[in-house]
């Protein structure tokens, strides 16, 4: 098992910032998705030990989080979200600083450095002050710093952050890749295209309280097989072109229905526009339960997606 | 697309100990400074100046010391050796320069901890040290050490030796140099076995400088995200505390002027040197050397007059001997094992503070 968590929580003062989450993760790559707020980056610190638990417990990777968290980041890589570097050192350096706190011996780090930056594809670059970085380097040179040592598991905190579209492909790339090669990965992020990219499952948060945890093929299931029609001409005798198709339909305003039915419901839409004669100006599928759930908990949680 | 693509790929092997991942973060961190700063670079060279002063004097010692030299033939190293101590102890240090020697040497090596090479530190730790957690702070770096296997006293011992190898490469360092010099020119191997203690009095000499000013310092950069205000916090530490306490040393300059006990606690330099001057045994050394030379003349007295004046005491050697109290020369009111004493409980205390502190940003 990746992660256990048993009823962990985090208060500061009055504010909670985790309430109670348990839940068994077992290895792969795992999202945790939620909006802003929800306790995603806190739960994470808690499991590398930097911040301590105020209730429950928790094992990574088999290991006490009380008690075992120098052991934990020993097996652990981390990319935090917050722009964290340390000033004056070339990226290559920097990369190569994290390998030695990890334990390399410095020859070792260095070439390693230089191994993890081609990976992450950070070319000449690299013997650049990483103080004069682009938003997309240094999020590369956290990724190689999170890498170098080789860890079993890896933390990803919002690792496309202020990445270009490329950068953004580039990178949910790498993480699918190191999945595959086996790698343990829980890729923290507000964003759900990024979970939907890469991840086996997902875990949902929500003011810090586990809202769904799933794979993320059970996820995809459509919550209830219907869909929203938007028509221009009237929606009675489209209601009625449907229903004698067996679907059944609920006019929900004055020209939108909410169609629900077995089979392939957009092409039954069409064919009873057109024998009615009006026009559909929008087809939207239901939510699945990894959108519904996702937007229940943004909503809830009163936050908002960058 | 490439040729040979590697991919990622995992990576076995031994880890290094607790101690080479500290002394990893002290290694970057003293070439970022390196990096940064050019005066920084220059302070370095300059810091060895004095040397070229004390190069000449362990020569010329040296020279006379040894009884197969001839005086005659070596005119000008027995006229420098004059010009430091007088004639009546140049004829003493050739009967048994194994008596005299360790003497000569500690004092001589306590002027260029106290007199030179604790100033150069001063500055060169105002270069260095403030923005080494300072930066970190406002660079969020802390996330970077400690998502890593790095426990808080790591971090503090790898910032703690870079600022310790900055003043050890002006103390320590040249001071071995300056050491290694001395035994090369000295009469014979007893010279060697006679002032060998002298080198771990040097190490310690280095370590009582280095330790509390560097804590000092790593206090005042921890409590800013700013290295500008870290640096005139240390600035203000060093010079208003050293205004203060030559104030109340050198007021009036009457004879029989005492500062008050307690004006050296207001000086980091002040409590630094009184620390050298205990390691070194200054005091005793000195009393014993003056009862050696009898009323000899040459440097070494000057330069104890120097000091006296420094002290607040300038018509200290004017007396009579037995009223002498040269105990004033190398600190007045307090031995200097009480300075030792508040630079450790220093020293203690900001290591416990910089503990907590530097924690707590994590913890967000």
């Amino acid at each position: 098992m990746m992660l256990q968590l048993d009823q962990v929580a985090k208060s500061y003062g009055p504010f909670q910032a985790l309430a109670g989450i348990t839940a068994d993760v077992r290895q792969g790559v795992v999202g945790l998705l939620g909006p802003n707020g929800a306790g995603k980056s806190t739960l994470v610190k808690v499991l590398l030990g930097l911040v301590r638990l105020t209730g429950g417990g928790a094992r990574v990777l088999g290991l006490d989080v009380r008690t075992q968290s120098r052991a934990i980041r020993e097996l652990v890589g981390f990319m935090p979200e917050d722009d964290c570097t340390i000033a004056g050192l070339q990226g290559v350096q920097s990369v190569a600083l994290a390998g030695q706190l990890a334990g390399l011996p410095a020859r070792t780090a260095l070439r390693r450095a230089h191994e993890m930056l081609d990976y992450v594809l950070l070319a000449d670059e690299r013997y650049r002050k990483i103080d004069t970085y682009s938003t997309g380097m240094r999020q590369k040179v956290k990724l190689a710093q999170a890498l170098i040592h080789a860890p079993r598991l890896l933390f990803l905190d919002e690792p496309t952050n202020g990445l270009d579209p490329i950068g953004r492909e580039k990178m949910l790339g790498i993480v699918r890749s190191l999945g595959q090669q086996g790698i343990g990965v829980v890729l923290s992020t507000h964003i759900l295209a990024d979970v939907e990219a890469c991840c086996d499952s997902a875990m949902i948060l929500g003011r810090g309280r586990l809202l769904v945890h799933d794979t993320l093929e059970a996820l995809r299931r459509s919550v209830d097989p219907s869909c929203r029609v938007r028509v221009a001409g009237g929606t009675a005798g489209l209601a009625a072109a449907l229903a004698a198709r067996g679907c059944q339909v609920e006019p929900i305003a004055p020209e939108e229905v909410l169609v629900a039915g077995d089979g392939d419901l957009g092409g039954l839409v069409f064919a009873a526009a057109r024998e009615c004669g009006v026009a559909v100006r929008e087809i939207s599928k239901s939510r699945n339960s990894l959108e519904h759930t996702f937007l229940e908990a943004v909503r809830a949680g009163g936050g908002e997606e960058r | 697309m490439p040729i040979a693509e590697l991919g990622y790929r995992s990576w076995q092997g031994v880890r290094t100990g607790a101690l080479v991942r500290a002394l990893a973060i002290a290694r970057s961190e003293v070439a970022i400074a390196l990096q940064a700063s050019k005066l920084l670079r220059r302070f370095l060279i300059l810091a060895w100046i004095p040397i070229l002063y004390f190069c000449p004097f362990f020569l010329a010692i040296g020279y006379v010391a040894n009884p197969e030299n001839d005086p005659a033939s070596g005119v000008l190293l027995t006229g420098l050796a004059r010009e430091f101590l007088g004639q009546a102890a140049i004829d003493r240090l050739r009967q048994d320069p194994g008596a005299i020697l360790p003497g000569i040497w500690a004092v001589a090596f306590y002027v260029f901890f106290a007199y030179t090479q604790s100033f150069l530190s001063m500055i060169a730790v105002a270069i260095a040290g403030p923005p080494l957690i300072a930066k970190d702070l406002r660079n969020r770096a802390f996330l970077v050490y400690f998502s890593k296997p790095i426990q808080p006293w790591q971090y503090l011992l790898g910032k703690l030796g870079t600022v310790a190898a900055f003043v050890f490469s002006m103390t320590l360092l040249p001071a071995l140099v300056l050491y290694a010099v001395g035994i090369a020119l000295s009469p014979d191997l007893g010279g060697l076995l006679a002032t060998f203690p002298i080198v771990f009095e040097i190490a310690a000499a280095s370590v009582a400088i280095a330790i509390p000013i560097a804590v000092v310092v790593l206090v005042l950069s921890s409590l800013t995200a700013d290295r500008r205000i870290a640096t005139f916090g240390w600035l203000a530490v060093w010079i208003f505390g050293e205004i203060a306490f030559r104030a109340l040393t050198v007021s009036g300059g009457q004879p029989g002027h005492q500062a008050p006990p307690w004006a050296a606690l207001l000086s980091l330099r002040e409590l630094t040197t009184r620390a050298a001057s205990g390691i070194f045994d200054a005091r005793g050394r000195l009393e014993l050397l003056l009862q050696q030379f009898g009323e000899s003349g040459g440097r070494l007295r000057r330069t104890m007059r120097d000091i006296a004046e420094g002290m607040g005491d300038p018509h200290v050697l004017d007396r009579p001997r037995d009223q002498v109290q040269l105990l004033d020369l190398a600190g007045s009111g307090y031995p200097p094992i009480v300075s030792i004493a508040v630079l450790a409980a220093i020293a203690a205390a900001g290591i416990l503070f910089l503990l907590r502190r530097v924690v707590r940003p994590v913890q967000v």
